[in-house]
């Protein structure tokens, strides 16, 4: 399981962040003091590091500064919204820069992105009878290759990472069609269909009203 | 065009033209001097030739032994006497109708000299190019002859125009020199102008530290003192303005971090109690739990805000109060947030006026004691006590808190700064009571001291002034 470490130093933005790792399925260790966190950076293992700027003790900067731990990557979660900030983090090392307050599936999306850059997600995903494999771009349903167009089969692929969680029409378009992508959310409804038509997906795929739609965990 | 060009010229020109009209007078002067000169022995030399002809005609007439000449032997006689005479000066007769009697030469008699004799009947001089004509009328063997004498003055004319030459040629090289000269007065005298104009064009390109070097003691360097002074005017205030500005932007980033922090736990908790599925009742409760807490940190926020925002304006009712009567009054509610935390309290003050803000008043001694509690721990002292010294009002709020570390009390006062941000946050705090109560004693023109020792407790000491004690 993927490890990621949060620095953060009120304890109900740091029980925000775990709660949100967790529902992309990663473990959260918090950590509410700056010169501790630069001690566990150097010794600990983790797969990615959630660091704020105003921490008490030493600063996120200067943490950035002195570890030598470089191989850990890192993302700044930090108020500072000022451009000068923003440079000063990046220039740092770090992989990312989010600003509070934010989204909980834009701060996953951005931690999957870091995480697939330096390989540490992964390239098989099971759910039921469904095998996907990023890697081979391929998708078996009950061992059967299924045809999928790319865009489909991204939209699975993000389902699936995202079991049981309530995914809006934007936050979709966001993912798989990027940002600056204008079209309609009819554009999905028509996706999910083929997703649900092809993959016998009726029951679990399911429409929240509204809001979007979820995938539902595979009952076994 | 630039000044020393207008100066270098203006002063050139006008220098000029005071040279040349005054050689051009003084030579015009000296030549009709030299002409009425000549006028004078042209006059006399015209008066001797005539007499002398008379003369010589009586002569000729005794020779001829007639009573009177007839007109062509007086023809004949003008002829042998100019005749032969190859003078320059050239003579002619006429008679009263003007037609010609005898030249001696071909003369071109200038219109209106007869005429002129005709009408005044005395001598007439004329003056026509290099020739000076003078006419008289004589009357000669019982008849009226005009006579007629033409003098060359060429020499006078011409050394007229010769001086006149040299004049010109001298005020040219005069005038070369002049200009030499001039240009490098007026620079020398405008330079420290272009110094200041340098000095000025850095100054307004905002470089406002620098000054201009003041030299001498003329209009110059008095226009570059003031310009120093200026610019210093304009720096004092640019600084001020800046670091008005440097304060202004340091609270707006802390009051954006500080609305920050509460808002990403509102909209994260409420986001994650959206989009998950399969919430437990625990983790439901603690999320509610937690974004409630966080939304009565922003109403304390908010609300301090718009205190701190408000004691500034103009609403403000100053009345003269019983400082007695005031202190016992804010005692009283102040006591209910005491016994809460089970703290002994007293306040108390000796009688007397001061003129206060009442509202205000007590939102200081209310934050004073606020803190004095966060600090304390159950059962502890917190005293609230005020007194005249002289013509100032003292006020002393003493608590056996945790203290603050001296490195720690200059900055307490800041907007949004926390000594223990933790313990603050857990106390409910906003890091904004202590600017209030900063800005209120300003708006009393007092001061305001602290006096700690960590672990012992911090006494806050306010003098107000104005004052007047009833004992």
């Amino acid at each position: 399981m993927i490890k990621i470490l949060i620095v953060e130093d009120d304890p109900n933005i740091a029980k925000l962040v775990e709660a949100t790792v967790a529902i992309g399925g990663y473990e959260g260790v918090v950590c509410g003091n700056g010169a501790e966190a630069f001690e566990i950076m150097e010794h600990g293992n983790f797969d990615l590091i959630l660091l704020d700027v105003m921490l008490p003790d030493m600063s996120g900067f200067e943490i950035m500064q002195r570890r030598t731990n470089t191989q850990v990557p890192v993302i700044f979660i930090t108020a500072k919204q000022e451009l000068t900030d923003k440079v000063r983090g990046l220039r740092l090392g770090a992989e990312d820069y989010i600003v509070k307050p934010f989204e909980a599936m834009e701060l996953l999306a951005r931690i999957e992105v870091i995480l697939r850059r330096v390989k540490r997600t992964e390239n098989v995903y099971t759910y039921g009878d469904i095998l996907v494999n990023v890697e081979e771009h391929t998708c078996k349903c009950a061992g059967k290759e299924i045809y999928l167009t790319p865009k489909e089969f991204e939209v699975l692929v993000f389902f699936i990472q995202h079991k049981d969680v309530a995914i809006s029409r934007d936050r979709l378009l966001a993912a798989v069609w990027g940002f600056e992508y204008e079209g309609e959310s009819r554009t999905i409804d028509i996706h999910i269909q083929q997703l649900r038509k092809k993959l016998n997906l009726r029951e679990r795929l399911v429409t929240i009203p509204k809001l979007g739609y979820r995938l539902e965990s595979a009952k076994e | 065009m630039r000044l020393w060009q207008k100066v270098f010229l203006y002063t050139l020109i006008l220098v000029m033209l005071a040279v040349s009209m005054t050689s051009i007078l003084l030579l015009k002067n000296s030549f009709s001097l030299a002409l009425e000169q000549r006028k004078q022995s042209v006059y006399s030399e015209h008066a001797f030739v005539i007499t002398s002809f008379k003369s010589m005609m009586i002569t000729e007439r005794l020779k001829e032994n007639v009573v009177v000449l007839d007109e062509d032997a007086l023809q004949g006689f003008m002829a042998d006497t100019f005749g032969g005479n190859q003078k320059k000066s050239g003579i002619q007769f006429c008679d009263t109708e003007g037609q010609h009697v005898y030249s001696n030469k071909e003369m071109e008699v200038p219109q209106g000299l007869l005429e002129a004799v005709q009408e005044t009947g005395k001598n007439y001089m004329q003056v026509e190019g290099y020739q000076l004509y003078i006419a008289s009328s004589e009357s000669m063997e019982g008849k009226t002859y005009y006579v007629i004498t033409e003098n060359d003055i060429t020499d006078v004319v011409e050394i007229h125009e010769n001086m006149l030459r040299q004049i010109l040629a001298i005020s040219m090289g005069c005038a070369m020199v002049i200009a030499f000269i001039l240009l490098i007065v007026v620079k020398m005298l405008l330079h420290p102008l272009q110094r200041i104009n340098e000095g000025t064009r850095a100054i307004a390109q905002g470089s406002y530290e620098k000054r201009i070097p003041v030299r001498g003691h003329d209009e110059v360097s008095e226009l570059a003192y003031n310009m120093n002074r200026m610019a210093w005017a304009v720096e004092q205030n640019v600084r001020a303005l800046e670091d008005v500005a440097e304060d202004r932007k340091h609270f707006i980033d802390n009051l954006s971090h500080e609305m920050k922090t509460p808002l990403t736990s509102i909209l994260g908790f409420s986001d994650l109690l959206q989009i998950k599925k399969d919430i437990s009742e625990e983790s439901r409760i603690e999320y509610a739990g937690i974004i409630k807490e966080e939304a009565s940190r922003m109403r304390t926020l908010s609300g301090k805000l718009m205190e701190l925002i408000t004691v500034g304006e103009a609403n403000l009712e100053w009345k003269e109060e019983d400082m007695q009567q005031l202190f016992e009054e804010i005692g009283i509610s102040l006591k209910v947030i005491t016994d809460n935390h089970h703290m002994k309290f007293s306040c108390v003050s000796e009688p007397g006026m001061l003129c206060v803000d009442r509202e205000l008043f007590k939102s200081l001694l209310y934050n004073l004691v606020d803190n004095a509690v966060k600090a304390s721990k159950e059962g502890a002292n917190i005293q609230v006590e005020g007194h005249f010294e002289q013509r100032e009002f003292c006020i002393r709020v003493a608590d056996e808190g945790v203290g603050i570390p001296e490195s720690e009390i200059a900055k307490i006062t800041q907007a949004f700064y926390m000594v223990d941000k933790a313990r603050s946050r857990a106390s409910g705090g906003a890091g904004l009571g202590l600017a209030l109560c900063a800005e209120i004693i300003s708006l009393h023109q007092g001061t305001l001291q602290f006096e700690s020792r960590l672990g012992e407790g911090t006494s806050v000491l306010i003098r107000m002034k104005g004052g007047k004690c009833h004992a």
